[in-house]
Order: structure tokens, then sequence, then C-alpha cells
């Protein structure tokens, strides 16, 4: 798994290359959960993910939880068909916001 | 003739009457033998023999044929109206002996005929009397005719002849006295041809005469006989006086005799017709007709409306009344019996029901129980019930493949009350026991749901125990229950331990604590309830454990049910004479096979299953062992959802499972996936457990626990078992 990490103004664009699975999902919890309250918008771009567990999807949980009491907003981008269906089958495609 | 003759002549009409052709015969024959051995006969006497047979034997004839209204009975002072009858037949028989004789046998013959007459009536009541006392038998008619002519026509032929003899016997002259006596034998030997209504061969010999009558009589003969006697002995004491013969003196004896029987036998009479029509026949009437079958109303209407028809009007009225209101309670009481018989039928036979329910509960066969597990122990039980119902009970059932329940308890109760808790308590255990597996934990349990239940405050004994019967582990629980006892090594039963909890149902939220130990081949633990134990007789002596350890010492290498046998027979023996009302329950298991642990058994196992289609992976389940596991996986193949499945089962089973291993069998065919999941961790079963909603908000989504849901989601099929301790879960993913 990669991390890049880029800012644009108060926007951060994450980008998560390679597998997310329960022994990388910590690193990535840890790597958004330093940036929290230094931006208003997050990206997590997907554009090169290959896998994401239900591990993966706990951080993103546990992000979007961090966020509702700021006014920060989280986005998916580019997640493609596997990934989105696995938000779609466990039903985060409600509660996230994917592009 | 002389005297003797006379004499003799006395009892003609009473054999007559009461043997018929018999005694005539006989007389006949007498009669002959008698002219001859005294010389005496000439053709006088020799028709005068011969003429005695018809009018003798007409005697009995019309006691069968005429004045029948009371039906046929055989001659009897039954009645008043029998009475009358005889007197009639004797009349009748007279006449005509006076009208046959009258022209022919000298005058003092003649003279004597009327009082021969008299004196036999007198014999002939007397013998009546004396046949009915001793129940006689007589000679009844046997011996039909053919019908020649109407019945009527004989009885006009009598009635002519009769007529003939009155003629005879009022004129002084007779035209043709020759042909008048002619007429008259052919109209008695005519009248002989009558014959019988059919009912006169059905006679019943009824020996049984009304008390009152019979008693009038019997008082009636001995008077007079007293008094015949006291008229003899004076005119034997004036015959001394006066000078006359011994002979002259009887017969004077039976001349006066004759006007006593008439001052007698008038008011004796007058007397019995009073009596029979407002006592003896009222009373026979009565009793005809309440001894009739009562079944319905419509009986007793008929009843009411006979007795009502009874015109009388004294003391019988008032006991016919009085009858009536009692038949009316005793129908009464018979439909109110009636109801209350169905409705106890009811309930019998309901109870039966309930009875064989509850027995069908209790497990029996213990055959098949036993062979089932490869007879690596046996078991047998005894349950006898006090009453219909039972409050004891035992079960035993098997949890899994490797552990067996067993229980036995006792409701402080009995009948129907503590059969109905013993229903409860034996289905929660069993069901407990399978779900919890730790007996323990299943009291606890099955105690706060009796105690919320418990209306009488009746508590509930229980011994509950789980076998492993792999490794012979016993894990037991006593609440409140007799103590159990072992006999290890083949010595004597001990005590397993004295140690016991409170009985159920009484206090909640108790715990029970659990004992454990090790059963090794030939161990043979025995149960029992209370009713055993405390069994005892008239004297209050108690069966006792002491008595009990000792009938099992001495049998304790038999066959479990002569072991329960011994006891039984031991139990009778000391409370025979004592009605049982507690229930006994005794419960025997013996371990028959060596037990050992076999963990290594479990992995070959596996293994065999292996084969070359399958590859096999064993883990120690660590959660970086996933790294490990998915480049075995993507070996096979390399697919996103496979590797959501198998990353969801894994850190599931290493997070929640407990295990020590974690064994994942890959087979990939026809672009099917299998995996198998096997773990040795505790059971859990992913099927069973309850599809979660997807969370709607971000309040709703809970952080973790959506791992199973998506394992079914993803996947195609699933199965799942749980044998030697190992949950198997197999996961087929189709891929495209």
């Amino acid at each position: 798994m990669n991390i890049t990490k880029n800012y644009d103004g108060k926007e951060l664009t994450v980008t998560v290359e390679g597998r997310v699975e329960t022994t990388s999902a910590k690193e990535l919890e840890n790597a958004i959960k330093e940036e929290i309250g230094n931006f208003d918008s997050l990206i997590l771009d997907f554009a090169n993910l290959e896998y994401i567990s239900s591990a993966g999807l706990r951080v993103m949980l546990i992000t979007q939880k961090k966020l509702k009491g700021t006014k920060a907003e989280l986005t998916i981008k580019n997640a493609n068909e596997k990934i989105k269906k696995v938000f779609n089958v466990t039903g985060f495609d409600k509660i996230i916001n994917i592009e | 003739m002389n005297t003797q003759f006379n004499l003799m002549i006395l009892f003609v009409i009473p054999l007559s009457l009461l043997w018929g052709p018999i005694a005539c015969i006989s007389i006949l024959l007498v009669a002959f033998a008698y002219s001859i051995i005294t010389g005496t006969i000439n053709p006088y006497t020799l028709i005068l023999i011969i003429l005695t047979f018809p009018l003798n034997l007409m005697v009995w004839k019309l006691w069968y044929t005429i004045l029948n209204r009371n039906g046929y009975e055989i001659p009897n002072m039954g009645s008043l109206y029998n009475i009358i009858k005889i007197l009639a037949i004797v009349l009748i028989n007279g006449i005509f002996i006076l009208a046959i004789f009258g022209g022919y046998v000298n005058s003092v013959l003649n003279l004597n005929v009327f009082l021969l007459l008299h004196l036999n009536l007198i014999a002939t009541i007397f013998m009546i009397y004396f046949v009915t006392r001793f129940k006689i038998p007589v000679y009844t008619p046997k011996m039909q005719f053919r019908n020649i002519m109407p019945k009527k026509a004989f009885t006009i032929v009598l009635l002519m002849g009769t007529g003939l003899c009155l003629i005879k016997l009022l004129s002084k002259e007779m035209i043709f006295p020759m042909l008048n006596t002619v007429l008259i034998i052919l109209s008695i030997l005519i009248y002989y041809l009558k014959p019988y209504d059919e009912e006169v061969f059905k006679i019943k010999e009824n020996y049984d005469l009304n008390l009152f009558t019979k008693g009038t009589i019997s008082i009636f003969l001995v008077l007079f006989v007293i008094i015949v006697i006291i008229q003899a002995i004076n005119y034997v004491l004036i015959s001394a006086t006066m000078e006359i013969t011994p002979f002259e003196a009887i017969i004077s004896t039976l001349k006066s005799a004759n006007i006593t029987f008439i001052f007698f036998m008038v008011p004796t009479l007058i007397y019995l017709y009073i009596l029979e029509k407002n006592v003896t026949s009222p009373i026979n009437k009565i009793s005809e007709t309440i001894s009739k079958k009562i079944d319905v109303r419509e009986d007793y209407y008929e009843i009411e409306k006979n007795l009502k028809s009874l015109k009388i009007n004294n003391e019988i009225k008032i006991l016919v009344d009085s009858m009536l209101i009692l038949e009316d309670k005793y129908l009464e009481y018979e439909d109110n019996l009636m109801k209350v018989n169905s409705e106890k039928e009811k309930l019998e036979v309901e109870l039966k029901l309930a009875h064989d329910i509850q027995e069908s509960m209790i497990p029996k066969d213990f055959e098949s129980f036993n062979k089932k597990l490869e007879n690596k122990f046996e078991l047998d039980a005894y349950l006898n019930a006090a009453y219909e119902m039972a409050g004891n009970f035992y079960d035993y059932f098997q949890i899994d493949d490797e552990n067996i329940g067993f229980v036995i308890g006792n409701v402080d109760e009995i009948g129907m009350p503590a059969s109905l808790i013993m229903v409860k308590a034996i289905t929660l255990i069993q069901d407990y026991l399978r779900y919890y597996k730790n007996p323990s934990k299943v009291l606890y349990k099955v105690n706060n749901i009796l105690y919320e239940d418990n209306v009488d405050n009746n508590g509930i004994s229980c011994w509950l125990a789980k076998l492993n019967i792999k490794t012979g582990k016993l894990s037991f629980v006593n609440a409140g229950h007799e103590q159990a006892f072992i006999r290890r090594n083949n010595g004597n039963f001990e005590s397993m331990t004295n140690e016991r909890d409170d009985k159920l149902a009484i206090m909640k939220n108790i715990s029970f604590k659990i004992h454990e130990m090790k059963l090794k081949k030939d161990d043979v633990i025995f149960l029992c309830t209370n009713g055993v134990t405390e069994a005892e007789n008239k004297a209050h002596e108690q069966y006792g454990e002491e008595r009990l350890m000792e009938n099992l010492n001495k049998h304790g290498n038999n066959d479990l049910s002569l072991i329960i046998d011994n006891i039984k027979d031991d139990l009778d023996n000391l409370c025979n004479d004592n009605q049982q009302n507690e229930d006994k329950t005794m419960f025997l298991i013996r371990i028959n096979k060596d037990t050992y642990d076999k963990p290594n058994e479990m992995e070959k196992q596996y293994e065999r299953n292996v084969n070359d289609k399958v590859k096999s992976i064993r883990l120690i389940p660590e959660l970086s062992n996933l790294d490990t596991l998915n480049e075995f996986i993507h070996d096979t193949l390399e697919s996103f959802e496979v590797d959501l499945i198998v990353e969801e089962t894994f850190v599931n089973i290493v997070n929640y499972s407990i295990c020590e291993y974690i064994v994942v069998n890959v087979e990939y065919e026809n672009d099917l996936m299998a995996i198998e999941f096997i773990d040795n961790g505790k059971m859990f079963n992913p099927l069973s457990k309850e599809d979660q909603e997807k969370p709607k908000t971000i309040e709703d989504a809970e952080i973790g626990g959506l791992g199973i849901m998506r394992i079914k989601e993803m996947s195609d099929d699933l199965e799942y078992y749980y044998t030697n301790g190992e949950n198997h879960l197999k996961i087929f993913k189709k891929i495209e």
C-alpha cells in the first residue's frame, strides 16, 4: 500500500494505491488522523486502489464519524467498480460521498 | 267291604290329586290284591274296584283342566282360590261317587260315602300341606290328547254327567238306573280325553307360598288336630262307660271331626279372603311391579300407573305412596349418578392420556441409546410413580458427538401438579444443556425460569451431568438432590461428593458449583431420588443409605438392570406392608470402554480428506498470518471478492474463535472456488447469526461487525458444521 498526500489550499487529496487490508489499515488510519483539522475537504483518490477489506472500510467510517463535528467533508474519487461494489454491499455508499 | 278298606279309601282323593295315574293304578292294584288275600273278591267288589279308577283319576284331571284362573300350578293352598278349587273338585268327585255307587252298594257304605268324602277332603288338605312343606315332587300331566272336539264340548259332557248324577241322587225312582250309571261313567271317560292347555306342561313347582296363607292354614290345621284329638279322647273315655267298640268310637270321632272341620273352615276361609284381598294380593302385585327394571322415565310412569291401579285404602296404600316417592328419588339419584360417572370417566381417560404422554417423555430405550454411542458405556434407569402422574424424572440424551447429558430429579410435590412442573424442568434442562453445554450455567438459567413460575414454592431437586464420552470427563451439578454414588476400580460404592447447592425454583440468581472428575472403565455411578432412600414401612423404618449401599455393593458387578431389580426387591421386602406414596427413581451408568485423549486424531481426519485437487494450509491464528494466507490463496486464484471473503473469515476466526490452529483447504474447479476454514475454537455457526441491516446513516453504522455479513453477501453458498470439536465453514464462490 502506498499513501500520497497532496494539499491544494484547504483541500487534501490522499491517494491510496495497492491493497488496504487488515494488516495495512492501521497505517491508513494514522495517516488520515494526523491531518484532521488541517483541511476543509478530504478527497480519497482510489484510482489505483486494488483491494479494500472491511478493515479499510472501518477507517472510512472512523474518519467520517470524526469529521461529523467539523465542517470538513469526505469524498471518495475514482474508485473502480469492484471497490464501489464493496461500498455498495456494506451500505457505505449511502453514508460516504462517492464520486 | 270291611273297615280297613274303608280307612284306605280315606286317602284315595289326596293321593289321586297329587300323583294322578300313578296313584290310581297303585290303588287299583292294592285293592285287587287286598280283595284276593282277604277272599272278599266277587263280581260286586270287582266292579267297585274297577270303577274307582276313572273316578280317582278324575280328581287329578279336574285340577289341571278346570278353574285355572291363576294359571297352572301344582295342587296347593297358596291362595283362597286354590282352596275353593280343591273343595269344588272334591265336591264334584263326591257327587259322581254318590251317584254311581248309590244304587249298587249296601246302605252302610252309602251312608258312609259322604263321611268318607269329607274325611278325604280333610286328608287332602293335610297332604297338600305336607307336600308343600317338605317339597315332595308331585306328578303333573305329561301326555297330551288329540283334539277330537272343541274344549267346550268336554265341559258340556262334564256338566251333563254332573246333571245325571244329581237327577239320580235327587229322584227316588229312576226309570233306567243302569243306563244312567253307564252314561255317567261314559261322561267321565270322555272328559278324561280333554286336551290340556299347553301351559300345563310348563308348570313350575312352586312350593314357596306366601307366608300369610301358609301361616293361617298351619294354625287352622294345628287347631283342628288338637280339637279332634280332644274329641277322640273324649270318645274313647265315653266308649269305656257307654260300652261301645273302639271302632264305633273312631267313627264317632271322625263324624264329629267333620263338623269341627266345617266350623273351622268357614271362618278361616273368610279370614283368608279378607287377608288376600287387602294384604297378600296387593303386596304380591307391588313386588311384581317394582321388581321390573327401571331404565328410563317411561318405566317409572308404567310402575306408577300399575301401583295406582291398586284399589286399596289401608296401610298398604301408605306403603305404595312412600314407594312411589322412593322410586322418584331413585330415578333422580340415578340421573345424577350417571352424570357424575360420565364426568369421572372422562377425567380418568384424560388422566390416562396425560400419564401416557408423560411416560413417553421419559426415555426407556436404553439399549438403542447405548448402541448408538457404540456401547462405550451403558445406562439403565427405573421410575415408579406412586400416583398416576410422576413428580420424579430422569433423562439422558446426546448433546453432540462427544457429549451426553443425564439428569435425575424430584419435584417436592406429588401427582398432577408435580408432573406439570417436572415436564417443564425436563424440557428446559435438555434444551439448555444442548445449547449452553455447561451444567452449571444450565441450572442457573433453569432455576430462574422455574423460580418465576413457582406458584406453591415447591422446590425441585436435580442432579445434572455432562459426560464426555471420548475423554471420560464428567462435569456435574447437584441442586439439592440426594448425593450420587460411584464405584471405582471394582471397589465399594462411595459418595461422589456430599456438597450440594440449593434446590431449584426457591431463590433467584443462585449459582451452582460444578464438580469435575474423570471416569474410567468399569466405573459405575448410581443415582436415586429420596423416594428410594426414604421409603419406609408401617413402623416408619426407613430404607436408608446404609442399606442401599450394602445392596449396591453386593451386586455391583451385575448387569445394571439386575442391580435395579435387587434394590426393587429389597425395597419391597421392607415396605410391602405400606402403601407407596413417593415416586421412586434410580439411574445407573457404567463406563464400558477406556477413555483416552486423542488430539492427533482430528488432524488425521482432515488430512485424510485432502486429495490432489485440494490444497491445504495450517496457520497459527495471528493477524500477521493474513499475508501468508493471501499468498496461499493467490497461488490458486487472484480475485478481489475471494480475497475479501478470505480476509473477513480469517480475521473473524482470529479475533473471536480462541482456537489453537486454523486450517484452510482450497479447491478450485470449473470456475467454482471452495474454501474451507477449520478451527478448533469455540463453536460458532455464522449461518445462524441474523443478518444485520445495512446502516442508513453514519450514526447507525457501527465500527466492526460487518465482516460476517460481507462473507454471506459475497459468497454463493455457505456450509457449516461442527464435529470433533472443530468448526468447519465451507465457502463457495463462483468465479466469472
